[in-house]
Formats: C-alpha cells, sequence, structure tokens
C-alpha cells in the first residue's frame, strides 16, 4: 500500500483548518440535539393543600403533575387533581368538588446546546402556560332574602348543579434536581378564569384547580417528585460532567 | 345597593287660553309611605324626586303619597310589577329586581302617572327614572 502523497496530506489538513470552524458554528447555531425524547417526570403539589386552606378552613385541594422532556427544552404536561370546598359565609354555605385537569407546556430559559454540545440540564428556571378545565358540582344553601321595608322572609338554596369552567394559567418557576433524579420545583401561577356554562361567574366561591371567586386568581406550587431520564440522556449529561 | 323605583314629580302648566302646555319639574313637599306599613319613607319633605322601595315577595305595591302644604287628601299609587330574585355572590346573597307593568293612581293631587323605564335596578345598574307622577297644577 503506497502511502499518499504529503502534498494531499496538507490538503487535507488545510482544508479540515477552513471548514471545521464553519461546522462548529453551525452546529451552535443548531438549538436542538437529539435524542427528541429526553425523559418523564412524576411531581406531586405539597403547596396546594396549604394554599386552599388559606382560602377557607374546609378547602382541600390535591395536584399532581407529569411532563415528558422534550430537548430539555419543552417540557409538555399534563396536571390532575381534586378540590373539595365546604365554605360558610354568614350562614350562607357553599360546597363544590370536583376533578380538575391542566394541559400545557413549560419551556426551559436555559441554553440546552453551547459549543454544539449538549448542555447538562439538571436544574432551570422556566415559564409556561396552561389551559385548565374543571367538571364542577356546586351548591349553595341557607341564602336568606328579607323584604327590610315592606317585611317578609324566605331561605333559597341553590341545589347541586354540574357545570364546568375553564381557564388559562400563565406559569413561571424554577426546577431543581437535588439528588440522583429527585426533583423538586417552586411555581407562581396568574390564572385567568374564561368560561362557564354556569350563568355568571358570581355564582362561584371557590372552583376547584382554580380558586377563590373573581375573574383572577394567584397560586403557589411547590413540588417534589422523581424524573424518569432515557440512558441516552444520561450519556449526554455523564459526557457533558466529564467535561 | 337596594333596589328601588325612581319616580319624578311634574306638572303640566296650560297658558290662559289652555291651547299649549308646558312641562315643568315640581317640588313638593311630601309624604311617602308603603300602604299596610307603619314606617314612613319620607316625612314632610321637599322632593323633586324620589325613590321607593317595591314589594320582593308580592306583584303589588302601594303607596300613600300626600302633600303637606295643603289639606288635600292623598292619593294612592298602585304599581304592579314582576320580581326577578337574581343570586349575586355568596358574599352580597340575593337581590330581587323589578319590571314595571302597569301603574295606576287616585287623583285628588295627581294628574296622571307614566312608565319612563319599566326595569327596576339599583342606583349603580339604573338606566334612568322609572315613573313620572305629574300632579295637579296650583294656577
Amino acid at each position: 500500500m503506497t502511502e499518499p502523497p504529503r502534498i494531499y496530506v496538507v490538503l487535507i489538513v488545510l482544508a479540515l483548518t477552513v471548514v471545521m470552524p464553519v461546522f462548529a458554528k453551525e452546529r451552535e447555531k443548531t438549538p436542538f440535539l437529539s435524542p427528541l425524547f429526553r425523559g418523564v417526570s412524576v411531581h406531586f403539589d405539597l403547596a396546594s393543600p396549604i394554599m386552599g386552606l388559606t382560602a377557607g378552613k374546609n378547602v382541600y385541594n390535591y395536584e399532581a403533575m407529569v411532563e415528558v422532556s422534550l430537548y430539555d427544552r419543552f417540557f409538555p404536561c399534563v396536571e390532575v387533581g381534586y378540590a373539595n370546598v365546604s365554605h360558610t359565609i354568614d350562614e350562607k354555605s357553599y360546597k363544590a368538588q370536583s376533578p380538575f385537569f391542566r394541559l400545557g407546556m413549560n419551556l426551559n430559559l436555559l441554553k440546552t446546546v453551547k459549543d454544539g454540545k449538549a448542555q447538562n440540564i439538571r436544574n432551570y428556571a422556566y415559564i409556561g402556560v396552561r389551559y385548565a378545565f374543571a367538571p364542577m358540582t356546586y351548591s349553595i344553601g341557607n341564602v336568606v332574602v328579607k323584604d327590610d321595608y315592606w317585611g317578609g322572609e324566605t331561605v333559597i338554596d341553590y341545589p347541586a348543579e354540574l357545570v364546568y369552567a375553564g381557564w388559562t394559567e400563565i406559569v413561571g418557576g424554577v426546577r431543581i434536581d437535588f439528588i440522583a433524579g429527585f426533583t423538586m420545583g417552586w411555581s407562581v401561577r396568574i390564572k385567568t378564569l374564561m368560561h362557564t356554562s354556569a350563568t355568571s361567574k358570581d355564582l362561584f366561591w371557590y372552583v376547584p384547580g382554580f380558586g377563590k371567586n373573581g375573574t383572577t386568581s394567584f397560586s403557589f406550587n411547590y413540588t417534589i417528585g422523581y424524573t424518569f431520564r432515557t440512558p441516552e440522556t444520561k450519556r449526554l449529561m455523564n459526557i457533558d460532567k466529564a467535561k | 345597593m337596594y333596589v328601588s323605583m325612581a319616580v319624578e314629580n311634574y306638572e303640566v302648566i296650560f297658558d290662559s287660553v289652555g291651547d299649549n302646555a308646558t312641562l315643568r319639574q315640581r317640588t313638593l313637599p311630601l309624604s311617602v309611605g308603603g300602604v299596610g306599613v307603619d314606617s314612613i319613607i319620607y316625612d314632610s319633605i321637599s322632593l323633586a324626586e324620589f325613590n321607593v322601595p317595591l314589594k320582593v315577595f308580592d306583584t303589588v305595591s302601594q303607596f300613600r303619597i300626600m302633600r303637606t302644604d295643603t289639606t288635600l287628601l292623598s292619593d294612592t299609587l298602585s304599581v304592579y310589577h314582576d320580581n326577578n330574585m337574581e343570586f349575586l355572590s355568596l358574599e352580597c346573597g340575593c337581590i330581587t329586581y323589578h319590571t314595571l307593568r302597569r301603574v295606576e293612581t287616585t287623583t285628588n293631587i295627581i294628574d296622571s302617572i307614566i312608565i319612563l323605564n319599566e326595569d327596576v335596578r339599583t342606583s349603580i345598574e339604573s338606566t334612568g327614572t322609572n315613573i313620572r307622577i305629574y300632579f295637579h297644577s296650583d294656577d
């Protein structure tokens, strides 16, 4: 086997020194590196029971969430929960119970690719949006109606009615991998009640998953859970760790 | 926040020939109260307009209206209305709105009466005076 002429080797080396930086720049521009699917996280919210109780002493709210990591940049998620409310104001009672569902996506605000290499995304800040829905049953009881001038009084009960309420949420938060896949996070949410099949939004004192009355609500979540990462994702992370 | 019927007082003044009529808002010393109720809503107060509550649990509300500057007999104003109870919120409870159907009056001091706005709502939600009373002119 004959050796290639030295001139060819020099030309190849020269060509690579010109071409490689171009490739590297192109790779830097690439926003995403394979694999697409990086893992699944399951979280339980520890704050919502407390947030519920701040609205009223008989407001019980529980929620959990599952999210999928795509390129560690996008996190489509499903959140499910259940709330049971029994509240009294001036002898008027309000009861509501319902599961609620949220569908949306978080966006990791950190760079997932740097110098053409996948970054080790364990902790990140994110923003996100949700559409949420609650098929709720509510009832209002012991509403006293008085005619102060002419006299007379009656008590009205509005029997249990099944209605739906839908709202949107804007979410901002952080997610931290504190040990070997166990993750926790904080988030704040601003919620806007969009529509309901009830005759008026004013009928609701508390909407499961949304919160207390009005058209805008605010909530805080503190979640803890586990992130299942694919072997390829772990390999990517280890590569970056070694670097 | 109360629902009450807004009333304004007017009189019709004719010229000497009696051909031309002029409308004029009238301020009169009045006593106004519900028929069958001991409590008087306005007790000898000069009024050009006033508000009175309609019955929540009945569809006919009657008021006794008396001029306190004359010895003329009082009039009884009968208001026929529908009631519509609405739940506002858990904090506020219910409110009853009314829709005026018909008004009648005796004619001792009152000449006539008309409905201007049939929807009786709160002062915040009101879209205008509900009824106008034409009193007999003193001239």
